[in-house]
């Protein structure tokens, strides 16, 4: 090709191509979406949905549920002043000291401490939201109520939802550091 | 070579000319490093969609092995419950064989998960490989055009300084202050002229009028000051 038509191409893109610069070397897990993989724990994670979360005044998180083929988990991502990360997983309510359930139906709030697997766990916070899965109508979100719980480290999380009135999920988390997220790969479903 | 030819690139070579004064590097560098980036993301999503069959080669793997493993208990409980007389014989080899065969298959479907996960885990391996090289080869290139930039700013501001200095020489500033000097001095050497003349056109009036004007109170003082060197002698 003469230097005449590859300063004419680059002469033209300029012009005309113009769209939003691509990011490798700055995704974080809040550019996250279905479909994208990263790396975690040396292992690979594909991102099989994606949860949204409406807190009330303007406050919004995320959820991914991730995969790497034989486990899952859910990476809760809130931005606050800087970006929290969450590294869940489902637990058995049964399985936590106490009939929370119970305690919840009977005092419509749960205790302020509860133990699981011989760990005590204090509550930080009373959190009613709605939740929408992506890809579901626009329309369709669900009211419920999460009470957050943290050992005294407050490196783990604890986390007890009530959907309905007779309906509870639990699930066990660890705060990680944003960069323990990493290789974060963007893909087109 | 034909005069048409000739004119042709003469003309190609003037627009080329002119096409180089229009570029400038620094743009046609960051643009560079745009498609870089951009060829960078490209591959990035093919890396992500070989990961992603590896996550379901994986995930095939396990619940092939799961099912094998389910059909082996399947047809070992078969076999127990015609042991114990729960089940026909005949009937518990027959199911049990059929659960053997599901077994091998599910197996086989397994190994091929296994091996195909072992082939994108190879490609994954020789991707990242070549997206580590064109992740360093941007970086690179970003901080040359770093480098470059601030050169260019160094150079354009040393450019701006010297051409003021040349500007300021070559100006009248220097001259302005040379033909300053020459009218200082011409009009001092003017005043002493019209100084000296004047002196020449004294008149004897004047002159009578100046040898008066000497009886100044200087004059005085040089009185007393005679009068008291004459007291002291006396004395």
């Amino acid at each position: 090709m003469t230097p005449l038509l590859i300063s004419n191409m680059s002469f033209f893109k300029n012009i005309f191509g113009k769209k939003e610069e691509p990011k490798p070397f700055s995704r974080t897990p809040l550019d996250l979406d279905l479909g994208y993989i990263f790396e975690y724990d040396l292992r690979s994670w594909e991102v099989q949905a994606v949860y949204e979360y409406d807190w009330g005044d303007e406050d919004f998180s995320k959820e991914f549920k991730v995969s790497d083929g034989i486990d899952t988990y859910f990476l809760a991502v809130e931005e606050d002043d800087e970006v929290e990360l969450v590294w869940s997983q489902k637990i058995p309510l049964a399985k936590i000291e106490g009939d929370i359930a119970e305690e919840i139906i009977q005092k419509e709030r749960p205790p302020e401490t509860i133990i699981y697997e011989s760990k005590t766990y204090y509550l930080d916070e009373e959190c009613p939201g709605y939740f929408h899965e992506k890809g579901e109508p626009e329309d369709q979100w669900t009211e419920f109520i999460a009470w957050e719980y943290y050992d005294e480290s407050e490196h783990y999380n604890l986390s007890i939802e009530q959907w309905g009135e007779r309906s509870f999920e639990a699930s066990l988390g660890r705060v990680l550091a944003p960069h323990e997220i990493s290789d974060i790969l963007p893909r087109k479903l | 070579m034909s005069i048409f030819k000739r004119i042709f690139n003469i003309g190609k070579a003037e627009t080329n000319a002119a096409l180089n004064k229009l570029e400038d590097p620094i743009k046609m560098t960051e643009q560079g490093i745009r498609d870089l980036k951009s060829d960078l993301d490209k591959a990035l999503q093919s890396l992500a969609e070989i990961k992603a069959l590896a996550i379901r080669a994986r995930n095939d793997h396990n619940s092939y092995s799961q099912k094998a493993k389910d059909y082996e208990k399947k047809a070992i409980l078969l076999l127990q419950r015609a042991e114990k007389g729960e089940l026909e014989s005949t009937e518990a080899d027959r199911l049990a064989q059929e659960a053997l065969s599901k077994k091998k298959d599910n197996e086989g479907m397994a190994q091929q998960a296994a091996t195909d996960k072992s082939k994108f885990d190879e490609n994954i391996s020789t991707m990242e490989s070549k997206i580590k090289r064109l992740r360093q080869q941007i970086s690179q290139y970003e901080n040359e055009l770093k480098t470059l930039k601030a050169r260019v700013k160094v150079s354009t501001a040393t450019k701006n300084i010297n051409k003021q200095m040349a500007q300021i020489d070559s100006s009248s500033t220097v001259s302005m202050l040379e033909r300053m000097k020459d009218k200082v001095a011409e009009e001092e050497a003017l005043a002493e002229s019209y100084g000296e003349i004047a002196n020449e056109s004294r008149s004897l009036d004047e002159e009578i009028d100046r040898a008066l004007e000497d009886e100044s109170p200087a004059s005085d003082d040089l009185a007393a000051l005679k009068a008291k060197l004459n007291q002291s002698k006396s004395e």
